[in-house]
């Protein structure tokens, strides 16, 4: 396993339900889910999550961060650490701040370039009105350019539709703002996208989903660059096997030279590929058991259309429920 | 560190600061098509961002950029979050064309332009509600500051050297385009050509233009309340994807041109007796390998080009004053 700590940032205005989430994921995985389960190692901020989930299944919900709040968890499967995680959550407004007046709004624009991964959080029932403005829709979708365009590596970008049990289901109406952000990641190889609607409170629903697929798309990325490696490994192998053989007075000479034999550098380089071949096949594995996991969420592929992505989202009742002219209730 | 410099010459109330919050609003965001446009300073994209949010609520134009000001934007052009091209956007007051400009203002002006790549040029719709008559096309010259824009714009010509294959490009901004959209096309262009007759004359100028209508909106009212209407850009991403292509289209032909001379050192060094050869045989070797990387990269342009020009849509493009249509083989092998 990589010993790289991946890292994850919470975006979205005030009440969007960032904190809420993370309280309620976490003691969802609590229990198993596969043999799944996050720890964080930290006694204080494990008690501070699960007193708060407990809360929301109550129906009382955490007041809006009124700060920067940064987690250490540990993605286990059964007794194994897969991989550690940091976990950002910015306060909603610092989204909105001028970096040059506001340490959030700097921090934020710091922490956004060098992430793993971007989880976008969009309430369902201010999108079911038609409230851009109330979840900072262009601001959300330009924080997110930045953050790709501007950086070095890859990352994935979850698109989390919260309070989704506060609605009927999605409709094109309700996912057309976000086409032109679709479009971007489809044509994107830096970038792989979902949309995943979530529910927290009295009836929990996808709360471990958005986790288990930016997991799994880092640590897939990680399985295929040690994949890479070892192949690179492998033509080195090939490479001195060859140079062995064609100089035959090769070990006298570097014996002279105080050098390492050709023989000796392809079987070096056979251990560095066995050692890399390992190392993707164990992460390999664990993506392909959090991919287990990812029914009722929408990949963001190229030539897939609003209504494919809709037609992942309400597998229930199909393209077909479009009565979403209202939120069901107030959030509060 | 900007790739290239784009300076927009038009007079004041001509529309340049409110095109540049509308294209920003709809690339920077959103994007279109897989495309965006980012404000690297992520203050100054902000601030264009909730001026133009108060266009939009309040129907108030944004702030005139100050007297003795050019504001500078830096840019990244991308697509798939990809960069393709960081380019500088300068925008100023508009009186540094009218009469009576200071020296300071237009010796400040006239260093921008020599330092661009790309220079837009905007002519409100205002001035195009109409067709265009002798009497009206003097007058509506003297108010978009024609004469100034000319002389800037021959001073580019000749400072910088700008010859037959430059392909340097212009974008003709129609601005506040719904004013005038209804006399069609081909009309608009006609009156456009008859204002800056030497843009589009037929001659190895080197001018590679674009006219392109842009509008914040329908029914708009003109001047700084846009009351009325509804405030939805068109179009206001073309000058940039045009502007785009056109540095993309020299990058490739810099390139193209390089390999070109690669191969003929490479084939010069190939042709000597074998001794010689066998001396040059690591130049040789690596003037392979710089010309293949050179071919590689103009490739993987070719790509970006394609891309661009599949947005660019139906806007009329000039080179040396001849639409695609009316090129011959000569202008072909020029491109």
């Amino acid at each position: 396993m990589s010993d790289e700590r991946i890292t994850i940032a919470m975006l979205g205005n005030t009440r969007a339900g960032k904190t809420t989430y993370i309280a309620s994921m976490y003691e969802a995985l609590q229990k198993p889910v596969s043999g799944f389960t996050v720890r964080a190692p930290a006694t204080t901020e494990h008690d501070r999550l699960i007193e708060s989930a407990k809360h929301i299944q109550k129906g009382s919900y955490p007041p809006p961060s009124d700060q920067r709040e940064r987690y250490e968890f540990q993605l286990r499967h059964h007794d194994r650490v897969v991989c550690d995680f940091t976990w950002i959550d910015h306060r909603g407004g610092a989204i909105h701040e001028r970096s040059s007046s506001s340490a959030q709004a700097a921090q934020l624009l710091r922490d956004l370039s060098g992430v793993d991964v971007i989880i976008v959080f969009c309430d369902s029932a201010a999108l079911a009105n038609g409230e851009d403005e109330t979840i900072g829709l262009d601001r959300l979708c330009n924080l997110v350019a930045r953050s790709v365009s501007l950086a070095e590596t890859p990352k994935s970008v979850v698109l989390l539709l919260s309070k989704a049990d506060l609605i009927y289901g999605f409709d094109a109406e309700m996912l057309d703002p976000f086409s032109g952000l679709f479009a971007s990641i489809e044509a994107s190889s830096k970038v792989d996208g979902a949309i995943v609607p979530v529910a927290c409170g009295f009836t929990p629903r996808n709360v471990e989903k958005p986790i288990f697929y930016a997991l799994k798309t880092i640590i897939g990325r990680r399985a295929n660059a040690a994949r890479a490696r070892a192949k690179q490994h492998r033509e080195r192998e090939q490479h001195w096997k060859a140079e062995s053989e064609r100089r035959w007075w090769g070990p006298v000479v570097d014996w002279f030279d105080g050098l390492i034999t050709d023989a000796q550098a392809a079987e070096y380089a056979a251990e560095r590929a066995r050692e890399a071949e390992r190392e993707a096949e164990s992460i390999a594995s664990d993506a392909s058991l959090l991919q287990r996991h990812l029914s009722g969420i929408s990949l963001i592929r190229r030539k897939r259309t609003i209504a494919d992505y809709i037609a992942n989202l309400n597998p229930e009742a199909g393209p077909s429920s479009l009565t979403n002219s209202h939120a069901l209730t107030e959030w509060h | 560190m900007s790739d290239f410099k784009i300076t927009m010459l038009g007079t004041s109330q001509s529309g340049k600061t409110c095109y540049l919050h509308a294209m920003h609003y709809v690339m920077g965001g959103r994007g279109r098509q897989g495309f965006n446009v980012i404000c690297e300073n992520d203050d100054q994209g902000q601030a264009m961002a909730e001026a133009y949010e108060k266009m939009r609520r309040e129907r108030i134009a944004p702030p005139k950029t100050a007297v003795r000001d050019f504001a500078r934007y830096p840019f990244v052009f991308t697509y798939g979050y990809k960069p393709i091209m960081r380019f500088e956007w300068i925008d100023y007051r508009g009186g540094a064309l009218e009469d009576g400009a200071s020296a300071e203002d237009r010796r400040a002006l006239r260093q921008h332009l020599l330092e661009s790549a790309a220079i837009a040029i905007c002519v409100s719709g205002e001035h195009l509600r109409e067709e265009l008559t002798e009497d009206a096309a003097d007058d509506i010259a003297a108010d978009i500051g024609i004469r100034g824009i000319s002389q800037f714009l021959e001073e580019v010509h000749e400072t910088n050297g700008i010859g037959p294959n430059s392909l340097f490009p212009i974008v003709l901004l129609i601005t506040k385009a719904d004013l005038c959209i209804h006399r069609g096309q081909q009309a608009l262009v006609k009156d456009v050509r008859q204002l800056f007759p030497s843009l589009f004359k037929k001659a190895p100028t080197g001018w590679h233009l674009m006219v392109c209508p842009v509008m914040l909106g329908r029914n708009l009212d003109s001047g700084d309340k846009l009351t009325g209407g509804t405030i939805r850009p068109q179009y206001v991403h073309w000058p940039i994807v045009f502007a785009i292509h056109a540095q993309k289209h020299r990058e490739k032909r810099g390139l193209v041109a390089q390999a070109a001379s690669m191969t003929t050192a490479r084939d010069a060094l190939n042709s000597q007796w074998f001794l010689f050869r066998w001396m040059d045989s690591e130049d040789i070797e690596r003037l392979g390998k710089e010309r293949d990387e050179a071919l590689e990269r103009a490739a993987a342009i070719d790509h970006e080009l394609d891309l661009l020009a599949s947005e660019i849509g139906s806007s009329d493009i000039y080179i040396n004053g001849k639409r695609p249509d009316e090129f011959d083989d000569e202008d072909e092998a020029a491109l």
